[in-house]
């Protein structure tokens, strides 16, 4: 997971429009708890990522809220789809705002990294919390689109004690 | 009090701790932290407690035996295994060891029975009376907010002599610990604030918790420690009775202060 690419090439118009409806179809999958779909969206190598500083610091000697590679992914999905994730009994309701989309192709392959905002409103036994933070995704070119390759998320609180964090960000 | 006469028995397994790696431990993976609203003390219960995990974590069992295409043997070595087992120590201070850390009593070959994927560097999980834990990788401090609110720190080991190891340590406590972890978050739900909303569901004072399991066969050691099944809420008993102790102290004590 890149943070600077020296030689990225900002994508505008069309190439950008594309890469924030992927964004948002995601964030709707998310919402609609449509796990199966979106675990679908990642590649074999894929990384989701909450890394514990707001900096993201180097995961192979720093401890992250999560590091997931694409099995433990799928393993998160099999126990949210288990009914016995007792988190998530009754499960929450969220609605995410996706924005301040910006997208570079990197040059590596036909890479794409995207970041972008995010506000996640979670709804759930009587208690409503945000979890807002940035994005950023690497995006690798697929028949269907694109497959995730990273997907980084910096929480604004990441160092701040947070509560039952078993949805999906 | 000094250090040594307030671990006194327990000490040896502190000792264990700071052995792992001939350089000592390293705390420089940072610290993972979370809140809840239920009381500090089932926190410290939930550390030294085996009993919760078949049916709080049934979730992460089963993916285990999935990967492992079999029951893994959790439940069995609960019930069965005898190196399985609760300490008591006097100050309060709690274990369940799944083999003894005497280097007399070491086992021919190490069977990894009690491996349930959360990064097992610690042959066993212990809380130094009050609120000082370890489990796993880690070292856990457990932080009373309010009488129902909590913040708890998980500071992951790192054994400098093996960074290749403790990488794998991180990945694995990541995947059950932590606000987002596949364990600690449904211990948040169930055996913390689904425990305080059910202790509140009945204001009568006749409403007790009772805390007796294996009461009636805990062993007493020459050297004062107590000794008690897998099951056994022996180090629940050693906490509580501690802690009322103290309580009871600081109520008759003119100031409301006592030296522990």
């Amino acid at each position: 997971v890149s943070a600077t690419i020296p030689d990225a090439r900002p994508l505008t118009g069309a190439e950008l429009e594309a890469v924030s409806a992927f964004l948002f179809h995601e964030a709707a999958l998310l919402d609609a708890r449509r796990y199966a779909e979106w675990l679908e969206l990642f590649a074999a190598d894929g990384i989701y990522w909450l890394p514990q500083s707001r900096e993201g610091g180097d995961p192979s000697r720093e401890v992250s809220i999560l590091y997931d590679d694409r099995t433990r992914i799928g393993d998160r999905v099999t126990r949210l789809e288990s009914g016995d994730a007792f988190a998530q009994v009754p499960e929450s309701e969220t609605c995410r705002v996706v924005g301040n989309v910006q997208a570079s192709a990197t040059g590596e392959g036909d890479v794409v990294t995207a970041t972008a905002n995010e506000m996640v409103v979670e709804f759930r036994r009587g208690r409503q919390t945000v979890h807002a933070g940035r994005y950023q995704f690497d995006l690798a070119p697929d028949a269907a689109g694109w497959k995730i390759k990273a997907k980084v998320v910096r929480l604004v609180n990441a160092d701040a004690p947070l509560g039952n964090l078993s949805i999906l960000l | 009090m000094s250090l040594e006469d307030y671990l006194e028995t327990a000490g040896p397994y502190l000792d264990y701790v700071a052995d792992l790696d001939p350089a000592g431990i390293a705390f420089s993976a940072g610290v993972q932290q979370y809140k809840f609203e239920a009381n500090w003390k089932f926190q410290v219960e939930n550390t030294i407690d085996i009993y919760h995990v078949a049916f709080t974590h049934k979730s992460w069992l089963d993916i285990l035996s999935d990967k492992a295409g079999k029951r893994i043997p959790f439940v069995r070595n609960m019930t069965q295994n005898e190196e399985w087992r609760t300490l008591a120590f006097p100050n309060g201070h709690a274990v369940h060891e799944y083999r003894s850390i005497d280097p007399a009593d070491q086992p021919e070959e190490i069977d990894g029975g009690h491996d349930v994927g959360i990064g097992e560097l610690l042959p066993f999980n212990m809380v130094i009376f009050p609120n000082l834990g370890f489990v796993g990788a880690q070292l856990r401090i457990i932080t009373p907010i309010a009488v129902d609110r909590t913040r708890v720190e998980l500071y992951p080991m790192v054994l400098p002599s093996d960074p290749a190891g403790s990488e794998k340590a991180l990945r694995d406590h990541e995947a059950f610990y932590g606000p987002a972890g596949f364990g600690s978050a449904d211990d948040m739900e169930v055996a913390f604030e689904r425990v305080t909303q059910g202790l509140e569901a009945t204001a009568t004072p006749q409403d007790w918790v009772l805390i007796a399991r294996g009461a009636k066969r805990e062993e007493p050691r020459e050297d004062g420690v107590r000794i008690g099944r897998s099951t056994d809420e022996l180090p629940h008993r050693s906490f509580y009775g501690r802690w009322r102790e103290l309580i009871r102290a600081g109520a008759d004590a003119p100031d409301g202060m006592v030296q522990p």
